[in-house]
């Protein structure tokens, strides 16, 4: 079960990060977690339930989160819903309980209108991260990754894509470029 | 321009800017250390000849006083008497105490231009017959004009800004400071060649150096009366105290260090220029001649009784006149400057109309204040009709009223704030219970608590002058702060907010208002919250301010695209949140450059300057809403996004509140 504990960051509050390397979306998100849905959805409720689903299917049994724990979480966190004017929407959050960084890339060539921004969604890059203190700057790299990689011309490219595979390789391409 | 960015708005206000202890001490000494030119013969012909004692225990007790502002400083950075007293005995009594020191300050500056005025006359009756101009020379008549000279002079000066005239003044006390030491050492040099008197020890008061106690049978000149009311007479030399709590708030860091350097070095200075070349004078010069003929100017007195040849003496008096008339004209400068800074005091409690904060366009200077107080000093010059005496006489009510309201203050502030951390304590303590009992403070003040009350009844002109010119200022102060309060009543919903006087610059492109920052280190500090500002405070205790650029950025956020153009289009609580940012500038004595943008993005405007401002640093108060991770991450998804293809270095990002701190780097 993935406990909700706000109090427990304070520990390692006082940090100052280790200048990590830049970590790459290829080693976070494999393929098979590209997804795209031609139909899109009905809303960005819709569409965060199917991420978050997603997300929990990829879990063995016995160490599956409760999603019900996950969206109080989620309620409780106003960056959750990030979403930028380019199309991308980024919802993160950091979990205990989980070891390695989760994610799920879902591609919306029909748009999903955000009603608080009026802005259309084409990119849903969610991501869960571990909360502990060395995963943090990972998590704010991979964060700066995502919308350094998702620049508009990128997006415009993915949505054009037709398969998952294609998808793939086209985000690494553009990781080696960069 | 970027279309989240609409507009920025720079704001500056007078004391943005600080200075060292060295122009500080000289702002104070262009006061303090002139009445060396004429209290020794204001006060010789008072009461006697054992007036070089007097001036130099005057200047003893001045070193006491000047420790008093110390430990006041170091409670309010925007001190002063008025401040002082107002915190521990309410805002009359804080209004009567500076209405009494503002008609000190008011005399100061005609004492001085008259006495200078008179240095003057006295030297051209000698110079022009060598140069065969036999002009017949009103000595009053040449002050007089001088003076009027001289404020019109130092009244422009100060319109342009403190920073710019306190240069003056440290030029005037270097070349004072020569002219001191060759006087000293000569005096010396006499007095082994020649030899030399005691000063009798005898009071010999005028008529009018005796005022109402002429009338008082059983009040005698005599004993610890006669001594009280000798030093009475002698604390004209006192002029200038006040200037230094007006000036701390200018003060660089660290603050109270460079006050106490300040004060050894005032207290130096004056203890040797005014005391002890009093006391030369006093030993040198027999009793009769200074009364005779140097009562207006003594110290060109001494350099004639020097065992020097008589050219080198005229070539040696030429240089006393010279620095009698820098000096003399530097205390009509401190004058103003300290008028200035007691009335924006009262101004900004809202005792005197808005209005009179007014800053200047161009300088930034409150010129309405500056205006009035050198006006006033003219017209009292004219009323003087040069007579040094007559404005020695009326002078001292004010600084021993308010020295003793001060100094009752802060012995109450000992048991009131007795919690209240002071960098500094007045020395002789003894701990009651929780208490610190200021026994050193309680001394002193009985000492100008005495010497006030003495003075009443032995300076009539300033007893009678004091108390009326007090009396009216107060009145004027009272009918002011009514009018005030009924306007805000009709006005402010929030009177608890003091508007910050600033001036406005506005810049359309944000890249012409980075050109402004041009020193090698750079630290843009974002602000949202007046309580939340623990980074700002972080930055300004670690940061050195002569080589970093500190831009202290607000970001008005403002939905839709229309331009917002000026400083009226914040909130009272954005307002609020300047005045803190400055006042907090002031404590720590370094320079801020405070800016607003008006964006509907406040992240993204933040890391859009600190690219294209070239600021390797941002250090932000944490946001009570999102927390100090949301922050970063938003940094950090914006970073991603901005980030120029061809950026080599890094921007550190530090968030900061209470003794936390998180910090990142955006590669």
């Amino acid at each position: 079960m993935i406990a909700v504990a706000r109090a427990t960051i304070s520990k390692w509050y006082n940090i100052i990060m280790t200048e990590q390397k830049a970590v790459s979306i290829s080693e976070i998100l494999r393929c098979e977690n590209v997804i795209i849905k031609e139909d899109g959805f009905k809303d960005i409720g819709d569409l965060i339930d199917f991420g978050l689903s997603f997300i929990i299917s990829k879990y063995e049994d016995s160490n599956k989160p409760e999603l019900n724990i996950i969206k109080e979480k989620i309620e409780k966190s106003p960056s959750f819903y990030t979403v930028f004017e380019n199309g991308l929407f980024i919802p993160h959050l950091k979990l205990e309980n989980i070891s390695e960084f989760k994610s799920v890339l879902i591609v919306t060539p029909k748009p999903v209108k955000d009603e608080k921004t009026n802005h259309n969604i084409y990119i849903t890059f969610m991501l869960f991260s571990p909360m502990t203190k060395n995963f943090f700057e990972k998590h704010l790299n991979i964060l700066s990754t995502i919308t350094m990689i998702f620049k508009d011309s990128v997006i415009k490219g993915v949505i054009k894509l037709k398969n998952s595979s294609d998808i793939c390789s086209y985000i690494k391409s553009i990781e080696r470029n960069e | 321009m970027n279309k989240k960015i609409k507009n920025v708005l720079i704001l500056s206000t007078a004391v943005l800017s600080f200075i060292s202890f060295w122009r500080a001490s000289a702002i104070v000494l262009c006061d303090f250390g002139s009445s060396a030119y004429y209290a020794g013969g204001i006060a010789a012909k008072a009461y006697g000849p054992s007036f070089p004692y007097f001036i130099l225990a005057v200047m003893v007790l001045a070193g006491f006083l000047l420790m008093a502002y110390i430990e006041s400083s170091s409670l309010f950075t925007r001190g002063g008497v008025y401040v002082v007293v107002r915190e521990t005995m309410g805002k009359s009594m804080a209004k009567m105490s500076v209405s009494a020191l503002i008609f000190d300050y008011l005399l100061t500056a005609p004492i001085s231009a008259v006495s200078a005025g008179l240095y003057l006359a006295y030297f051209l009756q000698i110079i022009l017959p060598y140069i065969h101009i036999n002009w017949n020379i009103n000595p009053r008549a040449v002050s007089v004009i001088f003076s009027l000279l001289i404020v019109f002079y130092f009244w422009r000066e100060n319109i342009k800004g403190v920073k710019e005239s306190s240069q003056n003044n440290v030029r005037i006390i270097i070349f004072v400071s020569i002219i001191a030491v060759i006087l000293l050492i000569l005096s010396l040099y006499t007095i082994n060649k020649k030899g030399f008197h005691w000063p009798e020890f005898k009071f010999s008061f005028t008529d009018e150096a005796l005022g109402f106690v002429k009338n008082i049978k059983w009040l005698k000149p005599i004993g610890l009366i006669g001594i009280l009311m000798a030093m009475g007479h002698s604390i004209l030399a006192l002029s200038g105290l006040e200037t230094l709590a007006q000036v701390y708030r200018e003060i660089e860091d660290p603050k109270i260090k460079n006050l106490k350097k300040a004060v050894v070095v005032i207290f130096i200075f004056g203890f040797i220029f005014t005391g002890i070349l009093t006391f030369m004078s006093g030993i040198i010069i027999p009793y009769e001649k200074i009364i005779n003929e140097y009562s207006e100017n003594l110290l060109s007195g001494l350099c004639m009784e020097l065992y020097i040849p008589y050219n080198f003496k005229l070539v040696l008096k030429t240089l006393v006149v010279f620095s009698a008339l820098l000096i003399l004209v530097g205390a009509v400068n401190t004058a103003i400057v300290g008028a200035n800074g007691i009335l924006n005091r009262v101004a900004e409690d809202g005792i005197l109309p808005d209005y009179v904060r007014k800053l200047h366009p161009k300088y930034g200077t409150t010129y309405v204040i500056i205006t009035i107080a050198a006006v006033l000093q003219a017209v009292i010059v004219i009323l003087s009709r040069g007579d040094v005496f007559l404005l020695g006489e009326a002078y001292a009510f004010g600084v021993l009223w308010s020295l003793t309201f001060n100094l009752l203050s802060l012995i109450f502030l000992r048991f009131k704030k007795y919690d209240q951390e002071r960098e500094w304590k007045y020395p002789l303590n003894i701990k009651i219970s929780e208490y610190d009992v200021p026994i050193g403070l309680i001394a002193i003040f009985l000492i100008i608590f005495s010497i006030s009350v003495i003075n009443l009844f032995t300076k009539k002109i300033a007893t009678i002058s004091g108390i009326l010119f007090t009396a009216v200022l107060y009145i004027i102060f009272a009918i002011s702060e009514k009018k005030q309060t009924v306007k805000e009543d009709i006005h402010r919903v929030d009177d608890e907010i003091d508007e910050e006087k600033v001036n406005i610059s506005t810049e359309k492109e944000i890249s012409d208002m980075f050109k402004k920052f041009t020193k090698p280190e750079k630290i843009l500090v974002p602000v949202r919250n007046p309580n939340n500002l623990s980074h700002l405070r972080y930055v300004l205790e670690n940061v050195n301010d002569d080589i970093t650029d500190i831009v202290v950025l607000y970001v008005k956020v403002e939905r839709g695209y229309e331009y917002a153009l000026n400083y009226d289009n914040l909130t009272d609580e954005e307002k609020y949140l300047f005045r803190e940012v400055i006042l907090i500038a002031e404590k720590y004595g370094k320079t801020v450059h405070p800016v607003i943008v008006f964006s509907n993005d406040p992240f993204y405007i933040v890391l859009y300057s600190a690219i294209n401002g070239n600021f390797p640093k941002i250090v932000m108060g944490v946001s009570p809403s999102g927390g100090a991770e949301m922050q970063l991450e938003n940094m950090a998804m914006l970073w991603g996004m901005m980030r120029p293809n061809n950026f080599k270095s890094a921007i550190e990002v530090n968030i900061i509140w209470e003794s936390r701190m998180l910090s990142y780097k955006l590669h």
